[in-house]
């Protein structure tokens, strides 16, 4: 590849992000000095993560989309072969080939079932690494980057995306590296970082949807604010970065050339009602939910759950709010302060990535949150350390460790994420063999909770035939308790309960119901249907009048 | 020695990372250290190396730290964007095998570059304290993962099931309706596996446990109860069953009834 030489050039002997310049004289960041201490934060903050992601495998804690990957894994390995299809539970895995082919990877390498690969805490070791190497660079402190990182990693409202081979769990990681080898790229122009960058972003295509367009955001918003620094400036700022719209243009078009997410499965959902629906969700987090959006079967988090976590992203996003209207008015007011801060096109970067992602889930029927709780802590500690005061810095990081902490003891409390609480493969296994034994068709339709339909979808694999998933809408799950005069919930084959579970009922797309183990009187009492299997932890049934 | 230990320790230890995985899988050795060797050679090794490659810690272009824990994320590239090709050129009931083998290949390239680099210059590698601290506690983590995994197996394999039947031997469900002070018969129906399931425990809704041996020529036995219900209403009776040969599992079935006066 060729040499880029760009204007920024002769900053290029800046090596390191320049925190003192920010900071002032306060000598508590440089980095050289906490160095020492680096391979013990390292350590404390793998070893923290790694247990608590042992924790989370040990009561198989899992998203429940994952499912179809364990399925596909599973499948894969039996055919020896990698073939995407256009129909059935694995046609959307066919947009992010990548993640299916790193899953197989690993699996194969490591000698692990898909069963026991679904499990492992790979995710919370990776992260927890790369995170606190990223933010040990840009916070140039391993105490805060190491409170931070813990933050996230034990955060129980990530935790079943982050911890495991979810794609978060892969995607975040590369993500991170993007971020720290992007920054250097625009300081020095090397080869080297733009050959990285270049392998980081083809491959986090084929990851997951979602991280792609975060680099992409976070490289534009960069670029964007260097520029709007240089333009600023009366005359060439000390800033040592150079914009690279170049690279988020060609960024952009790779996405739309090859991403087929947006054209597939993004823009058929954009209309005016998923808008509003998103409107209502978000303000549901201050506590507003109406009623459109909620009904007596919705399931309600408990209180102290819903409080906690609003707090948490107030307490996140205030000083973000407040940092920016201070960076704005500095537009007018000191101008050189802002051109010259060397750490105003990361932050910008990122908070630039959090709105567009959140409007873009709002046009898919939910306001994100995601990205303010996942990397804007980051920001709001860098807007903090303005303030020069070790004690408010230190306190509002150790403030967001202990939110986390919190959480881990409500949710247990609440048995929203409790060991046995559910049912394992095993418990499902005798309940597939007799699906399978009673049905003659390659396949049927299953009218269930995510959770449980992914453990059916799983054990599919060994067998003839697989079931495809009828997700709950409010009316089935009415219709299904014999609650209200409905209308009839249509043709599906089966009716599959999971009678231990105090989880709430999962459907597609943000739709929560109450566990259906709630209601197992009205099921039973349900003149519609005929319970035609029950084991104790399953239970099967079918419509009135459905042929068997 | 010490010199030249310090060059080329790093590429010696993932040397011995490269041999000692093609070694398990050659011979399909699975357990704790095939979980620590397959996690290094295959998140690990690419990025290190081509990390190596690429930055020169002499010139303190990414410090060891920062190297090893950026070596994660960059091999998950190289590993999709391989496994991709491989993909593309393979015949479908090899692909497995090629991705193992392309990603192999790849690693002992660079690995021979690198060596071919460290030769030519003065640079050396990772600061071998960190860098064999840092390899051997990941390793050391990722093969307790494996005992943690099959410790508890999740997709273990029930040998036995509950269900309810009625006296004719015909299954029942719930709800029934029943008079009161009469009694009820029932029969527990338990299904096993008669290759694995020796033995189980029943603990029905009043008395004492029953210990039960399966014989192994039948794949069910059926358990004859009688309850008499003294309070009218909806009752509950519960049956447990415990599979001592499946670490403990425990099934239980639930008889409801409508008792009338």
């Amino acid at each position: 590849l060729p040499r880029v030489s760009l204007p920024g050039e002769k900053f290029a002997h800046w090596r390191k992000f320049d925190i003192e310049e920010i900071t002032g004289k306060n000598k508590m960041f440089e980095h050289p000095e906490s160095k020492k201490y680096d391979i013990v934060w390292f350590m404390l903050t793998l070893l923290l993560s790694s247990g608590f992601g042992a924790y989370l495998a040990y009561n198989n804690i899992t998203d429940p989309f994952l499912y179809y990957d364990i399925a596909f894994l599973k499948n894969t390995q039996a055919i020896g072969s990698l073939n995407f299809p256009d129909s059935g539970p694995f046609a959307s895995l066919g947009l992010a080939p990548g993640r299916q082919i790193l899953m197989i990877l690993l699996a194969n390498m490591l000698g692990a079932t898909p069963g026991n690969f679904q499990f492992m805490p790979i995710g919370a070791i990776v992260i927890s690494m790369t995170m606190f190497v990223v933010y040990r660079h840009i916070l140039g402190s391993p105490s805060l980057a190491s409170l931070l990182t813990l933050y996230l990693v034990l955060n129980l409202s990530h935790a079943s995306a982050l911890y495991s081979i979810f794609a978060y769990a892969f995607g975040l990681p590369i993500f991170l590296c993007f971020v720290i080898l992007s920054i250097q790229f625009l300081r020095e122009r090397n080869y080297r970082d733009y050959f990285v960058l270049l392998i980081i972003y083809i491959s986090l295509n084929f990851i997951h949807y979602t991280m792609t367009v975060w680099v992409i955001l976070f490289i534009l918003g960069v670029s964007i604010t260097v520029g709007l620094q240089r333009g600023l400036a009366k005359k060439q700022p000390k800033n040592f970065l150079t914009p690279a719209y170049y690279l988020a243009t060609a960024f952009i078009v790779f996405f739309l050339i090859f991403n087929n997410v947006l054209y597939d499965s993004y823009l058929p959902l954009v209309k005016y009602e998923t808008l509003d629906s998103a409107t209502q969700r978000f303000f549901a987090y201050f506590f507003y939910k109406p009623e459109s959006i909620t009904s007596q079967f919705t399931y309600d988090r408990p209180i102290a759950i819903d409080l906690l976590s609003t707090l948490t992203l107030c307490f996140i996003l205030m000083p973000v709010i407040i940092g920016i209207i201070h960076d704005l008015t500095q537009m007018v007011v000191n101008r050189k302060k802002l051109t010259e801060d060397k750490m105003l096109p990361l932050i910008w970067g990122i908070v630039f990535l959090g709105i567009f992602d959140a409007l873009s889930y709002s046009l898919r029927g939910s306001i994100s949150t995601k990205s303010f709780s996942m990397i804007f802590p980051l920001i709001s500690i860098l807007y903090l350390m303005r303030t020069r005061k070790r004690v408010i810095y230190y306190g509002v990081a150790m403030v967001f460790l202990a939110t986390s902490v919190v959480k881990v003891y409500l949710f247990y409390n609440e048995a929203y994420v409790i060991p046995e609480n559910g049912t394992r493969y095993r418990d499902v296994m005798m309940s597939s063999k007799w699906i399978q034994s009673h049905t003659e068709e390659q396949n049927y339709t299953m009218l269930s909770d995510l959770n449980l339909y992914g453990k059916y979808l799983v054990l599919s694999i060994d067998q003839s035939t697989r079931p495809i998933l009828r997700a709950y809408t409010l009316n089935d799950f009415q219709w299904v308790i014999n609650e209200g005069g409905l209308d009839d919930i249509g043709e599906q084959d089966i009716i599959a309960v999971d009678k231990k579970s105090y989880q709430p009922t999962l459907s597609f797309v943000w739709q929560i119901y109450k566990p259906l183990s709630a209601y197992l009187a009205n099921l039973y009492n349900n003149p519609h249907l005929n319970v035609i299997y029950d084991d104790g932890l399953i239970l099967l049934a079918t419509k009135v009048g459905t042929r068997e | 020695v010490s010199r030249l230990l310090k060059r080329t320790a790093d590429i010696l230890f993932i040397a011995l990372v490269i041999i000692l995985q093609n070694v398990l899988m050659g011979f399909h050795i699975g357990g704790p250290i095939r979980y620590g060797i397959g996690f290094v050679f295959t998140a690990f090794v690419p990025g290190y190396l081509l990390l190596s490659l690429l930055f020169d810690s002499r010139k303190n272009q990414l410090d060891s730290l920062t190297k090893l824990c950026l070596s994660f994320p960059v091999s998950y590239s190289i590993a999709i964007i391989i496994g991709m090709i491989a993909n593309e050129i393979s015949s479908s009931s090899v692909q497995s095998q090629i991705q193992a083998i392309t990603l192999s290949l790849l690693s002992i390239s660079l690995f021979i570059l690198l060596m071919m680099v460290r030769s030519k210059t003065k640079e050396t590698g990772s600061h071998i304290g960190i860098f064999s601290f840092f390899l051997i506690s990941v390793m050391v983590i990722m093969g307790g993962t494996h005992l943690l995994v099959n410790s508890h197996p999740p997709n273990a394999q029930t040998h036995t099931s509950l269900y309810l039947a009625g006296e004719d031997g015909g299954r029942i469900y719930p709800p029934q309706q029943a008079p009161k002070n009469t009694p009820i018969h029932i029969q527990l129906g338990v299904e096993y596996d008669g290759e694995k399931a020796k033995r189980v425990i029943i603990r029905p809704p009043e008395g004492s446990d029953v210990f039960l041996d399966l014989n192994p020529q039948a794949q069910e036995v059926m358990i004859p109860f009688t309850i008499i219900p003294s309070t009218s209403g909806y009752i509950q009776y519960t049956w447990r069953l415990i599979d001592p040969d499946n670490a403990g599992i425990e099934r239980q079935v639930d008889f409801w009834v409508v008792i009338h006066e």
